[in-house]
């Protein structure tokens, strides 16, 4: 008999009715319901049941389930904590720079390289600031290649080894690297080179410093840089040496010069640069009095005004036969005055790679007392470049021959940036066995025969010694992402040595370096502290012991009357009008140069991004018909061709006639999508021979120039460089300003009226009891772009590539305005930065409907990205059109990859290269307005650990990745609402203090400081 | 009612109509067959509408990246459509409402055409705001409706959000003012189809008119009302459109004199357009003797006055803009007339200032030609207004770091011919499925009309005839 249900509900009732139904359908499927749950459950029945659910379970568990992306620490490592960034003090050299760097990372992944606080060199250029891109990007080598085909490491190690090996007793082997400034390094080369017969160790710089190092030989003894240390000048003088642009090392130079330039009321002094060139430099528009040179002057100049010097010091060296023209005749004079009104404290650049130039700098250098006053320190030099273009040029020599068996290539690629690639890629074919070291296959790699992925910086233990005295360790900051090893660990397995680099760094630094600590304390905590600083200033010297500062040994000098007999002895190079002058670009010269960051940063005086071109004058332009877009074919017969390239003209204020300035670094053919932008100009260099050396110039005469009647689009920033006359840059002279502190900012003497005016509104004045403010020197400011770059970084501004920029799509929260007054033959130019002003009153905030910008508390104009609708009003009414707005899913945050318009190799190209995007800062999406937010995260951040501490947030604690990056430290920042601090102090009392549109009475955050210019008053 | 007639006044209604003329000559293109003509005209603006389908498609897949505005001009095609097809809205309701207030009686026979023309302008340029936005699926932040977000509100300082509220009142009061209208005339409809489905589909539009005195009475009414509303709003519109620009701190914006000129010049360019449909429309449909010369006149009077205004108005601005002493303001005045694009002012100047005070003369103001080529005219001329003034403006504003230019890519284009297309195919929808004009309202005038002429009849009088 069926037992009796009873039902709670109507629903069960009915359930419990129906079971049988047509109408019934089981909870959970028939078969179910009938084998479990109808049926009485027996015990056996059940474990039968679990047994097969738990096998079944256990079963499908061991699927290998694909695993993506984050991947949560199994072990919490101590010292990292999610969300939380650890700093690592690290160095950085790429062959040219040097620099101390602090590397911010997070979660074990370096995201952005901020000058090291304390070190010396710790300064950054747009370059060293972009260099972090290269560590991630996609376009390195993971594997090594044999003949171009994927091998492994133990094959193509053992291979190489049996290789090398085999010319061990008899064979010549050359190594090539770019200069190498690690001591540990050194000593680990020279014990490979010994243990062949016959190996040979050749440093090649892509920027040569062959003639000025050889030189420094010839009067000192010495093959060195000396430390020029415009940072003590008075008056600087730069004769085609672009040292703020690229000359030596951009962001150290910058930030002595930035240090030399700096004028407070308390110091009211600055350096006198002078500039003088053909090409319109960087460094040259910076200058207070601009000499234009016409082609191939710079010879003629720097001898006369050795002359002038000479006689004027009475010095007694001989003079030198050299014809002058008139306007050199008068700027001799000129130069020369003003050098000897500071004497000791006078110093002469010379940037050709010339010998005799060199020379007569060097001798002009000595008669100015710069060597005497450790102005040019050539007591503790440089190291940062020791190549020799002759050993290079000898090298080829002995490839061509075929007389080398083994070639290892390190770290440069001549077959892109040597003066006669072709040349050297033809020698290429003629050594035996051709193994090429390098983080990415470039074009020398695709002709070697064995190419090994290297680590960059970043990933690499050494140690660096810059200049003398100043001994740095890097620590790497990263593990890699990619399967490379460090040149050092692969010289170590070749030597067939069991230990890696590190243990060798550490042993060679216990016995080599330690000693020169001049310390008591052990070994390791030195060590320590090495590493953990990332530097130490050493108290001995390994060559010359005990150091001795400003001590000159006269004994060690040549012979100047014969130096200078030599000198003039020494065959000049033949330049005529018209030639053509290389410079290195923002870009640099071709390790960078699928930097997406670096080749969307303006050019600093065309603010043209995406492309190298031929800049010419705008006199020789009309003359010869060039309009900025024509496309000219540039051609110059070489010793075995011609070489010729297409690209297009721009018309550049204050460049010389017959100059045609070209930017190398561009035209890559073995890199990325984005290097492959431009023409290869590196070929338009040429071998000088001169005293029985051959010298890399990179001015060159011969040169054919004619129009093809196409046109090419050329893309800038920025269309208009005339002021129009309106206050928006202000500037004064030195002189004028000694005078009356107002000057050039007489506007806003007025003080009472303007503190009025300021007050004046309709609405409730608003109270802070913090207050973000900038201040920007324009005085300081050199248009370098570092800030530019750090920015892009820092908050992961999109690069939207050439296209887009035509189309005024640009997104750099920070831009540098570049105005030309004068001339245009010689003009000035002065740079403003300009970035969101943070008004108080901000036009921007009371359009927006949707209040999706608004101001905080502590006056930063904010922007909440997902409440914006995209209206764009604000981008109108922002008087300083600061505002960027995303037109199309630049970023890939949308779902729809199909309207992605990402620039391919650029940071956002793939999931590697968005390893360096900062987590701090949302990647914005399709849609939304963006700008510059003060770097609220670091603010942020500042203000969360200041309450952790129970402090106020410190002075100068909190830096802008702007500020941090600016070489010359033309930004300040700091809270306004606190009258102790360094911006709240001179925003009250600073007679330069202006607002750019204050007359708007949208009271901006960010005030500029008028420009002084080191002239007097009727050369203003 | 027995109204004094005014022996100078002119007839308005030509040919001795009787009641039943009118009803059946405005319904015969409803009745009837529509000629090729009319299949043309809509296969035409119905394509043109499909591409800027296709145009607006695009711009919301991927983005307002595909039009050719920037950094510096973030405003471009988009919001001088809208302003222009704002501007064209403005004569229906001006019509309906100003003129029915200053018994202008001559307005019956070109209202009902000239409110539709409002309806399907304001509806081509409410698109505009709409599609020019980055984020197209959360526009809807823009409406203030409670939410959990906060809630948050939207900024109500800013002019957009008044743009928003001022255009959908707009709409809708014009809307409901010419459903209104309609609803006897669909009545009458109603009752002449001999479909079946025509009559129930009329029958429900007219929501059962009857046309008993109680209805006609509540009629008058609520179009009184309605037009008593909308005549503010005639005025509000415009004024909360050029406060857009007039709110803002940008040289050539930021003017006082906006809101009075935009107005202004927002009739002027809703004269033109209904000037350019109605001088087709009467030909096409034989309405001559409905649309006469004399309306054209009436109208072109409209367009001088209007024209004027707006010229003196362009004068003010150079002259404040020299007299402020303001740099900025100054150098945005010379560069629209002398700068880049120097063009686009001097066809403003012509079409807007020049052109239209012919019709200071007789002569021009009768004649068809001239009017229907100066009121096409005069709508290049203010679409040329609204460039100078976003794009000129825009383009060069205080930092000449900025400065740029604009030229729309080919999808604003696109977008801008589309919204010409959806405004001919609801038109010629409209006049296919619709009276033109008011069979009820024309009625009224024409008792008069009819006293009038035969009192002229019977004193032996010449008629003063056309033509």
């Amino acid at each position: 008999m069926e037992k009796k249900k009873y039902w709670k509900s109507i629903q069960e009732g009915k359930h419990n009715v129906q079971k049988e139904g047509k109408n019934y359908h089981p909870e959970f499927g028939e078969w179910v319901e009938n084998t479990i749950f109808k049926k009485q459950l027996s015990r056996r029945d059940f474990l039968k049941w679990t047994g097969l659910t738990t096998a079944a379970t256990t079963l499908a568990s061991c699927w290998e389930v694909p695993v993506r992306k984050a991947i949560p620490y199994f072990i919490q490592p101590e010292e990292s904590i999610p969300g939380v960034a650890v700093h690592y003090a690290t160095a950085y050299f790429d062959g040219e720079e040097f620099a101390s760097l602090l590397v911010r990372t997070r979660e074990g992944r370096p995201i952005k390289v901020e000058p090291h606080p304390k070190a010396p060199f710790n300064a950054t250029s747009a370059k060293i600031q972009g260099s972090l891109f290269n560590l991630y990007d996609h376009r390195r080598l993971d594997s090594p290649l044999n003949k171009g085909e994927k091998v492994s490491w133990e094959k193509a190690l053992k291979d190489t080894k049996v290789i090398l090996d085999s010319v061990k007793e008899n064979g010549k082997v050359r190594i090539v690297t770019p200069t190498i400034i690690s001591p540990a390094t050194k000593q680990l080369l020279s014990e490979f080179l010994s243990s062949f017969s016959d190996a040979k160790h050749i440093q090649y710089d892509v920027v040569s410093f062959s003639a000025l190092l050889d030189a420094h030989e010839k009067a000192f003894g010495k093959r060195v840089i000396p430390d020029y240390r415009i940072d003590k000048a008075k008056v600087v003088l730069g004769v085609e040496a672009d040292f703020l642009g690229g000359w030596l090392s951009a962001g150290e130079m910058a930030r002595r010069y930035g240090a030399a330039r700096r004028v407070t009321k308390q110091s009211p002094e600055m350096l006198l640069h002078l500039q003088a060139e053909s090409r319109y430099s960087l460094t040259g528009s910076n200058a207070d009095y601009r000499y234009k040179l016409q082609v191939g002057e710079h010879l003629p100049f720097i001898i006369g005004l050795y002359n002038e010097i000479a006689k004027k010091t009475d010095s007694g060296l001989p003079t030198v036969a050299v014809s002058l023209s008139e306007d050199l005749k008068k700027y001799v004079e000129e130069v020369s005055e003003k050098l000897l009104s500071a004497p000791g404290y006078a110093l002469v650049l010379y940037g050709p790679n010339d010998l005799k130039g060199q020379m007569f700098a060097v001798a002009i250098n000595y008669l100015l007392g710069a060597y005497d006053s450790g102005l040019a320190d050539i007591e503790k030099p440089l190291y940062i470049r020791q190549g020799s273009d002759h050993e290079f040029f000898e090298l080829v020599d002995e490839m061509n021959k075929g007389q080398v068996d083994v070639l290892i290539l390190y770290d440069v690629n001549p077959a892109y940036d040597y003066a006669y690639p072709e040349v050297f890629a033809e020698a290429l074919k003629k050594v035996k066995h051709v193994i090429t070291l390098a983080d990415k296959n470039h074009e020398t790699g695709q002709l070697s025969e064995w190419v090994l992925p290297s680590s960059v910086p970043y990933e690499s233990w050494r140690d660096y010694l810059p200049k003398e005295g100043v001994y740095f360790i890097a620590q790497p900051v990263f593990t890699g992402l990619y399967n490379a090893k460090q040149f050092e660990d692969i010289l170590l397995a070749w030597l067939g040595q069991d230990q890696n680099f590190y243990t060798y760094l550490k042993n060679f630094w216990t016995n080599n370096i330690y000693p020169l600590y001049g310390e008591q304390k052990d070994p390791e905590s030195l060590w320590q502290t090495t590493v953990h600083d990332g530097y130490f200033m050493l108290k001995r010297s390994a060559t010359q012991g005990e150091q001795q500062d400003g001590t000159q040994e006269d004994s060690m000098q040549a012979d100047w009357s014969q130096y200078v007999n030599e000198a003039s002895s020494i065959e000049s190079p033949e330049l005529s009008s018209p030639a053509v002058y290389l410079y290195e670009p923002i870009i640099g010269t071709g390790r960078y140069s699928n930097n997406a960051w670096l080749q969307e940063t303006p050019d600093p005086l065309t603010k043209v991004v995406w492309d190298n071109f031929v800049a010419v004058g705008p006199a020789f332009a009309r003359e010869n018909g060039y309009k900025t877009g024509d496309l000219v074919r540039v051609s110059l017969m070489k010793g075995s061709g011609t070489y010729t390239v297409e690209l297009p003209i721009v018309v550049q204020p204050g460049i010389a006639k017959g100059v045609y300035a070209i930017a190398v670094g561009y035209g890559r053919t073995a890199d990325g999508k984005v290097a492959q932008t431009g023409k290869n100009a590196f070929p338009f260099a040429s071998l000088v021979k001169q005293g029985g050396k051959y010298y890399v110039l990179w001015i060159t005469s011969g040169v054919k120039v004619e129009k093809t009647g196409q046109t090419y689009k050329i893309v800038s920033t920025q269309e208009h460089f005339n002021l129009e006359g309106r206050p928006i840059v202000r500037e004064t002279t030195l002189e004028e300003w000694k005078e009356n502190p107002w000057s050039g900012n007489e506007e806003r003497a007025d003080t009472e009226k303007i503190k009025k005016l300021r007050k004046t509104t309709f609405y409730p004045e608003r109270e802070f009891v913090q207050h973000w403010d900038m201040v920007i020197d324009l005085s300081l400011c050199i248009g370098c772009g570092a800030c530019v770059v750090a920015c892009d970084n820092e908050n992961n501004v999109p690069v939207v590539g050439k296209e887009e920029v035509s189309r005024v799509h640009e997104m750099h929260w920070m831009r540098i305005d570049l105005y030309y007054s004068g001339d245009p033959e010689n003009p000035d130019a002065v740079y403003q930065p300009m970035l969101c002003q943070h008004c108080d009153h901000a036009p921007c905030e009371n359009v927006c409907p949707v209040a999706a910008t608004n101001s905080s508390v502590d006056g930063i104009n904010q922007m909440a990205y997902n409440r914006c609708i995209g209206t764009r009003y604000c981008a109108n009414n922002c008087p300083y059109k600061v505002r960027r707005f995303n037109w199309y899913d630049y970023t890939g945050a949308d779902s729809f990859p199909l309207n992605e318009k990402i620039v391919e190799d650029g940071p956002f190209a793939n999931d590697k290269n968005r390893l360096i995007l900062n987590p701090d800062v949302v990647v914005r999406s399709r849609g939304v307005m963006e700008k510059c937010s003060f770097c609220i995260q670091r603010i942020q951040e500042a203000k969360l650990k200041a309450k952790a501490e129970g402090r106020k947030i410190r002075d100068g604690e909190i830096k802008t990745a702007c500020q941090a990056a600016c070489p010359t430290g033309a930004i300040q920042f700091g809270d306004g609402a606190d009258k102790s601090t360094k911006v709240a102090q001179l925003i009250e009392s600073d007679e330069r203090i202006y607002y750019v549109l204050e007359e708007l009475h949208t009271l901006p955050s960010v005030a500029y400081m008028t420009k002084i210019r080191n002239r007097s008053k009727q050369n203003a | 009612m027995h109204g004094y007639e005014s022996p100078l006044r002119p007839v308005l209604v030509k040919g001795e109509k009787t009641y039943k003329d009118v009803t059946r000559d405005i319904l015969r293109p409803i009745l009837g067959k529509p000629s090729w003509l009319w299949y043309l005209g809509l296969a035409v603006s119905s394509l043109a509408l499909l591409w800027g389908l296709y145009a607006i498609g695009r711009t919301i897949f991927f983005g307002v990246g595909e039009w050719n505005i920037n950094r510096t001009i973030g405003w471009g095609w988009a919001i001088i459509n809208f302003v222009w097809w704002i501007g064209i809205g403005h004569a229906g309701t001006l019509i309906s409402a100003i003129l029915l207030l200053f018994r202008q009686k001559w307005r019956t026979a070109v209202n009902r055409s000239a409110e539709a023309m409002t309806i399907f302008a304001v509806m081509c340029a409410g698109l505009f705001p709409a599609l020019h936005v980055g984020r197209h699926l959360v526009v809807f932040f823009i409406f203030p409706y409670p939410n959990s977000r906060g809630p948050l509100w939207v900024n109500f300082n800013s002019p957009l959000f008044w743009d928003v509220t001022a255009i959908s009142t707009y709409f809708l009061v014009s809307l409901l003012f010419w459903y209104i209208g309609l609803i006897p005339d669909l009545a009458i409809i109603r009752d002449y189809t001999k479909s079946a489905i025509k009559r129930k589909i009329y029958g429900i539009l007219s929501f059962g008119w009857l046309g008993s005195l109680k209805q006609w009475q509540r009629w008058e009414t609520i179009s009184l009302h309605l037009a008593g509303l909308a005549t503010p709003l005639v005025l509000s519109v415009h004024s909360i459109v050029s406060f857009d620009f007039a709110t803002s701190v940008i040289p050539g914006w930021h003017t006082t004199i906006f809101p009075p000129y935009f107005v202004a010049g927002a009739v002027f360019s809703g004269f033109g357009m209904v000037l350019t449909l109605l001088l087709i429309a009467r030909k096409a449909m034989n309405l001559e003797d409905y649309i006469t010369v004399d309306h054209i006149e009436y109208m072109n009077k409209i367009l001088l006055a209007t024209g004027s205004i707006v010229g003196t108005a362009y004068l003010t601005e150079l002259f404040i803009a020299w007299y402020s002493g303001n740099i900025y303001e100054q150098y945005a005045f010379w560069n629209r007339a002398f700068g880049p694009y120097w063009w686009s002012y001097w066809i403003m100047m012509a079409c807007n200032v020049i052109f239209p005070q012919t019709f200071w003369i007789r002569k021009f103001r009768r004649n068809l030609w001239w009017t229907f080529i100066v009121s096409i005219l005069v709508n290049i001329g203010m679409w040329f207004e609204r460039f100078v003034i976003v794009v000129t403006s825009l383009h060069r504003d205080f930092l000449p770091s900025a400065w740029s230019m604009y030229f729309a890519s080919w999808v604003e284009v696109s977008i801008y011919i589309g919204t010409l297309g959806l405004f001919f195919t609801l038109f010629f929808l409209f006049i296919r499925f619709f009276p033109v004009i008011a069979i009820s309202e024309i009625k009224h005038i024409l008792g008069s009309e009819m006293a009038l002429l035969k009192r002229k009849k019977s004193s032996a009088t010449v008629v003063e005839s056309e033509n």
